[in-house]
């Protein structure tokens, strides 16, 4: 790798300064993967477990025995180059493509088959690659939809939660009657997060988030997730910006070509030059 | 070729344990029995027994256009009945009032039907599958509507013929009448096993062969020269003759027709026909209306005795039929015992037959490709933003960028799929900005796909067949008539070199979606070299790959620009592209960010940020 | 000078409020599923001609086919279970078609032997028929989660020959009358109408509104268009795409089931009226590109007064003919304002 990438990627590394307080130090060799990621502080079991999970797309292996667990209230991100398996991870933790082998443990339960629809009614949300939201309806439609399976339980505290989104983001609030496909990219970005939050995810999963933003938009989605995760939530981060998300993150896991090639504290991960070959190529 | 050493192909391209002698006389012996049967019944056979026959006969041509229309090319017709009334109307008229020779009035009625089919074609073949559906719905209803109304012509829902003061004069054979089943069934048989012999002959041929790429995307089949609207459009026409000589047949063997031919009735239980039979199968064509002919006589028996009253109840069983066909036994009859049978050996491959003419060289001054100031949104997004870039001749490029940079736009953009809301895209000096992707593929591009354009239940020999399509001339009639088989050798040959080339060449006649999805990017490769391009244009041909696959490929594409091939591609794998490409392209938010030889685009900080992302506050 | 246009319209308006019920239906099962139902005129006549039993005392033919469905339903259910191992889940899946199979046998048997008031026949003629709305669904759709619309298209004809033949066996060939709701007349300028006529108008206006409010203003409405507008998407949100399905299958199958009603004691009812009446449904979905439901029913309303039209100045005989010709310009229009270039049938 060249020694350019390696100076600047150590310059930003330390630039981060010490650990903030809060967050444990990790169990493990540095740079060996651990299947765990830290537990935190009050030692519940991971709120997500993912077991020896594997993925195949006609022929291909695209996810191998993955292991990878986020603790209650942490901030766990997937880096990784294009094609590493990412997405495939969180779509088949959450369903959406069929799983070749492995488990996936909700608090403990197992939540393998449960199909994408039910896991929402668990509190599992995932924002996918291409946000998928409804286009032909409004903001607030998009949104209410999202908190649709509360609904259908007979929670009617719904507009509170609408209240909360739209003062996480006063963007969707100036546009609530607003055709969703016709906001720009960052806006559709911040509805389709809104609409998770809706359900009053246990567990949020996101996918590449700032995938196609400008960085200035990144920024401001970052820093609703930072809160997100401050405000209690867990958060499973998959991200192409690996700089950004290990910034962000409690834990981080680089994959390629379906394995986890290393499994470490964020910070440490982003001073290990093995991120950097693993975009650029050797 | 570097990595594992491929099995020695068998001369002729056969495998080892493909298919056996017996699966050949199996099905031979199967040939003799149907030739024996439909010999032998006019000897046989009783007055009823022929009568059957000769309806089998006839439906089978209208079937048979089914089978190529929506079975081969994938268009949809709930309307083919229709043209059986027009050519049947249209002869019976022009014979009866006009005094045309029958013979001749049959012709009349053919020539007729394909006339209102082309104008009817010229309308609906842009249609999408099931608005196609509805759209025969609609004129075959409309073509029924005006034969029931039209009474002064068409005599209405009494009929038309020698019955109702329409003398129609019969067929005659050297001076003789044709009367009565015994004699007609000759006629019909004849005319079904000429059809079959045409219609086979086609299916093994170049127009055959774009035909069938119809059916799963008509983008891979344009990319490689072929005119989808024009084969569309000769297929529908093809059906619609085969319907009129049913007609025609109809017309002669009665004297007598009624608007019930031409109804959507008749149209669904044609289709319930093709698909009991097999869609796919031109003997299905032939066992399914069998099936449906014998196994509605019986019905129409029993039924009413069972309901206590007379009634078509025999809709019933075909309406549960047609429903459990698809859902348990999709391909149809013929196809699901030809699997059950022993497998019948390919056609070997004559390795000796000569290559296909090269393309000609082509030589330019400046670069081979040119995008200028290039733009396309869609929507509110845009996807690519005065792109500018070249290709030089001989040059492999590499084009890059993150996740959602406009890359595969980009390419679609060059290949013609998608047109640019502004700027130029020029080949060879050429602009081809508003041509269309068979126009493009015919002066010497050749692609593969992000998302496989493949036919999987061909083989792949017949999959990297097509790419020859701009480079070989074999029309419809040399089609139809057989004439086109020394080219097809040689496109055989060729395909099968290029199978060999990219290492696939163990087994040419496995299906194509038996092979992983890394082996199925290689089989695309060879399909783009087929066409034995100026330009090759890669969509991510590494994804997928195993390590040794992917020094296999570096070795392939490193060959080929000894050869004098132009490569252009899209590429994920870093440590593919960085190896491969002379110069690489940087895309990012439709943009182009960078370009430079690999070493200075991987020092390039922006290119850094962009994919290792930004410090983030 | 305007009294015959007017008549005309007003015609044309209760039939064409008739294919604007089927044309509804037809664009949101489209739009939730994919599927064309060619089928869709079939549940016209078996809603009509089960009152038209329930009246006459005898027991309808389609509550056979409800049990029948039903049990199959039981069936594929435990198929499926045996399959995925869920053995809890099966005894409950196999037990409540079942009972409710024969809940729907006693129910009917019940109407067809009580001498109930006419309103409460059509109501559970309506009921039985749009039970077979779900039961379609289960039996013929369900089971091919990913077939192409064509494949779908053709299942539906297999369904429609069906439920043709079945209706034959049930009620033979003979039309059947129903009184209309009240009896009179009211006259409004030239235009004379039966009170049947304004029933029929009323109340499909009245079910039309109702329909526009629940999939614009209620929550499992907008879930039903979200279905429609993207699958993936409603599926992360918690959205059961399946249960849309059957839930826009069986709305559709309702609405024919209701136009069965209100137009049978206008016009009569047999075995193989209720097909055209489908197709007609059909020109006004397509006129709204089978995915815009306000343009197919307007434009259903359009093929009613159309029809009426043609067959006064033009042709009576030719009446069909005309409407099914207006298809091709639509289909024309509709056809190059796509831009789609991938095709996949299979």
């Amino acid at each position: 790798m060249s020694a350019d990438v390696e100076t600047r990627v150590r310059a930003a590394a330390a630039a981060d300064g010490p650990a903030p307080a809060g967050r444990p130090a990790a169990a493990g060799a540095e740079g060996a993967p651990t299947a765990q990621a830290a537990p935190a502080a009050d030692g519940r079991p991971p709120l997500l477990a993912v077991e020896r999970l594997s993925v195949r797309y006609g022929g291909v292996q695209a996810l191998s025995e993955v292991d990878l667990s986020v603790g209650h209230g942490q901030l766990v991100t997937v880096i990784g180059a294009n094609g590493a398996g990412k997405s495939s991870l969180v779509n088949a933790i959450v369903g959406v493509v069929p799983k070749a082998g492995g488990r996936v443990l909700l608090d403990g339960e197992d939540v393998t088959q449960a199909t994408p629809e039910a896991l929402v009614g668990r509190g599992v949300v995932l924002v996918p690659e291409r946000r998928e939201l409804f286009a032909a309806l409004t903001v607030e439609d998009n949104l209410r939809l999202g908190a649709y399976r509360r609904y259908l339980r007979g929670d009617r505290d719904i507009r509170a939660s609408l209240d909360e989104v739209y003062a996480t983001f006063p963007q969707l609030a100036n546009r609530r009657r607003q055709l969703a496909g016709t906001m720009s990219g960052g806006e559709q970005q911040m509805l389709a997060i809104g609409r998770a939050m809706m359900a009053r995810p246990r567990l949020l999963l996101l996918d590449e988030p700032s995938l196609g933003l400008a960085p200035l938009i990144v920024e401001e989605i970052f820093r609703v997730v930072a809160a997100l995760r401050d405000a209690g939530a867990t958060v499973l981060l998959i991200e192409q910006n690996a700089r950004a998300a290990l910034r962000l993150a409690d834990h981080g896991y680089l994959l390629e070509t379906g394995n986890v090639l290393l499994s470490a504290p964020a910070a440490e991960l982003a001073r290990d030059e093995r991120v950097a070959s693993a975009y650029l190529g050797a | 070729m570097s990595g594992a050493a491929p099995q020695r192909t068998a001369p002729g391209g056969r495998a080892p344990g493909a298919g056996s002698a017996l699966g050949l006389w199996v099905r031979r012996g199967l040939l003799a029995a149907l030739v024996v049967v439909v010999a032998g019944l006019p000897f046989v056979a009783g007055p009823f027994g022929l009568r059957l026959a000769n309806l089998i006969g006839m439906y089978s041509l209208v079937v048979l256009g089914l089978v190529l229309l929506t079975g081969y090319a994938g268009l949809a017709s709930l309307g083919q009945a229709a043209f059986v009334g027009t050519g049947a109307y249209t002869a019976a008229i022009l014979a009866s009032r006009f005094g045309l020779s029958p013979w001749l009035s049959v012709v009349a009625g053919i020539v007729g039907s394909v006339f209102v089919a082309w104008l009817i074609g010229l309308i609906t073949l842009r249609l999408k599958g099931h608005f196609l559906a509805l759209a025969t719905l609609a004129w075959g209803l409309v073509i029924t509507g005006v034969l029931r109304n039209w009474i002064p012509v068409t005599g209405g829902n009494t009929g038309f013929g020698s019955a109702t003061g329409n003398r129609i004069p019969p067929l005659t054979f050297l001076g003789d009448p044709i009367r009565g089943d015994r004699e007609y069934y000759v006629l019909v048989w004849g005319a079904v096993l000429l059809t079959l012999w045409l219609v086979t002959n086609l299916m093994r041929s170049r127009v055959g062969r774009a035909i069938k790429s119809l059916r799963t995307g008509s983008i891979a089949a344009a990319s490689f020269g072929v005119d989808v609207q024009r084969v569309k459009m000769i297929t529908f026409l093809m059906a619609a003759a085969l319907a009129a000589l049913s007609g025609g047949l109809h017309t002669y063997r009665e004297l007598f027709i009624v608007p019930n031919l031409a109804s959507l009735n008749a149209s669904i239980d044609y289709l319930i026909m093709a698909v009991i039979g097999g869609l796919t199968s031109v003997w299905g064509a032939l066992a399914g209306t069998s099936v449906f002919v014998l196994l509605k006589e019986q019905l129409q028996q029993v039924l009413p005795r069972l309901v206590g009253r007379t009634g078509n109840y025999e809709i019933v069983a075909f309406g549960f039929i047609l429903i459990l066909v698809l859902q348990y036994a999709r391909r149809g009859l013929v196809p699901m015992v030809d699997s059950l049978l022993p497998r019948q050996p390919e056609r070997p491959v004559r390795e000796d037959a000569p290559p296909l003419p090269p393309r000609e060289r082509v030589s330019v001054a400046g670069p081979l490709l040119e995008l200028e100031a290039v733009t396309r949104s869609f929507g509110g997004l845009t996807a690519v933003n005065r792109l500018s870039f070249t290709v030089g001749q001989g040059e492999v490029v590499g084009l890059i960028g993150p996740n959602g940079a406009g890359k595969t736009t980009a390419f679609n953009l060059i290949t013609g799929v998608l047109w640019p809301d502004s700027g130029r895209v020029r080949f060879a000096g050429r602009d081809i900005t508003r041509l269309h992707p068979h126009q493009i593929a015919r002066l010497g591009l050749a692609r593969t796909f992000q998302h496989l354009n493949l036919s999987p239940s061909l083989s792949l020999l017949e999959n990297v067949a097509l790419g020859a399509y701009s480079r070989t001339r074999s029309g419809l009639w040399s089609g139809l008539l057989g004439l086109g088989r020394a080219e097809e050798e040689r496109v055989r040959a060729e395909a099968l070199r290029q199978l060999r080339r990219v290492g696939l060449g163990d087994d040419p006649f496995a299906r194509a979606d038996s092979l992983p999805l890394g082996k199925l990017r290689l089989l695309e490769v060879a399909r783009a070299l087929m066409a034995d391009p100026v330009l090759l244009l890669l969509d991510e041909p590494a994804a997928g790959l195993r390590r040794h696959e992917k020094e296999d490929l570096k070795a392939l594409v490193r060959r080929l620009r000894d050869e004098g091939v132009t490569v252009l591609l899209v590429e994920h794998d870093m440590d593919v592209v960085m190896d491969l490409a002379d110069r690489i392209v940087v895309m990012n938010h439709g943009e182009l960010l960078a370009s430079g030889t690999p070493a200075e685009v991987r020092r390039d900080p922006a290119v850094i940020e962009a994919y290792l992302g930004r410090e983030v506050a | 000078m305007f009294d015959i246009p007017l008549i005309l319209l007003f015609e044309g308006l209760t039939n064409g409020a008739i294919y604007a019920l089927m044309a509804l239906g037809l664009v949101v099962l489209y739009a939730v599923t994919g599927v064309i139902n060619v089928a869709i005129g079939e549940f016209v006549m078996i809603s009509a001609l089960t009152v038209a039993s329930l009246r006459a005392g005898a027991v309808p033919g389609s509550v056979y086919l409800l049990v029948a469905g039903l049990l199959l339903w039981a069936v594929y259910d435990a198929l499926r279970f045996a399959r995925e191992r869920r053995a809890g889940r099966a005894a409950l899946g196999l037990a409540w078609p079942v009972v409710a199979a024969a809940a729907a046998y006693a129910a009917t048997l019940l109407a067809s032997r009580a001498a109930l008031p006419y309103v409460a026949h059509i109501a559970v003629a309506v009921a039985l028929t749009t039970a077979l709305g779900p039961v379609s669904y289960r039996v013929i759709i369900q089971p091919l989660p990913r077939a192409s619309a064509l494949v779908y298209l053709i299942m539906t004809i297999g369904l429609h020959l069906a439920l043709t033949g079945l209706g034959l066996a049930f009620w033979g060939p003979q039309p059947y009358t129903l009184p209309p709701f009240t009896s009179g007349r009211v006259r409004w300028g030239p235009v004379l109408l039966d009170h049947q006529d304004l029933w029929l108008l009323v109340l499909s206006a009245l079910l039309l509104v109702a329909l526009w409010w629940f999939l614009g203003r209620t929550l499992h409405g907008k879930a039903l268009r979200a279905a429609a507008v993207n699958k993936l998407g409603a599926r992360l949100s918690g959205i059961s795409v399946v249960r849309a399905g059957s839930a826009a299958f069986t709305l559709s199958v309702f609405l024919a089931a209701v136009a069965g009603v209100l137009i049978t004691p206008i016009t009569k009812m047999a075995y193989d009226f209720g097909f055209l009446i489908g197709l007609k449904g059909f020109v006004g979905a397509i006129i709204g590109g089978l995915s815009n439901p306000a343009v197919a029913v307007v434009g259903a309303l359009g093929v009613g007064v159309a029809e009426q039209f043609s067959a006064f100045y033009v042709s009576s005989a030719y009446k069909d003919v005309l409407v099914f010709l207006l298809i091709i310009p639509v289909l024309l229009v509709r056809s190059l304002q796509h831009v789609d270039f991938e095709e996949h049938v299979e």
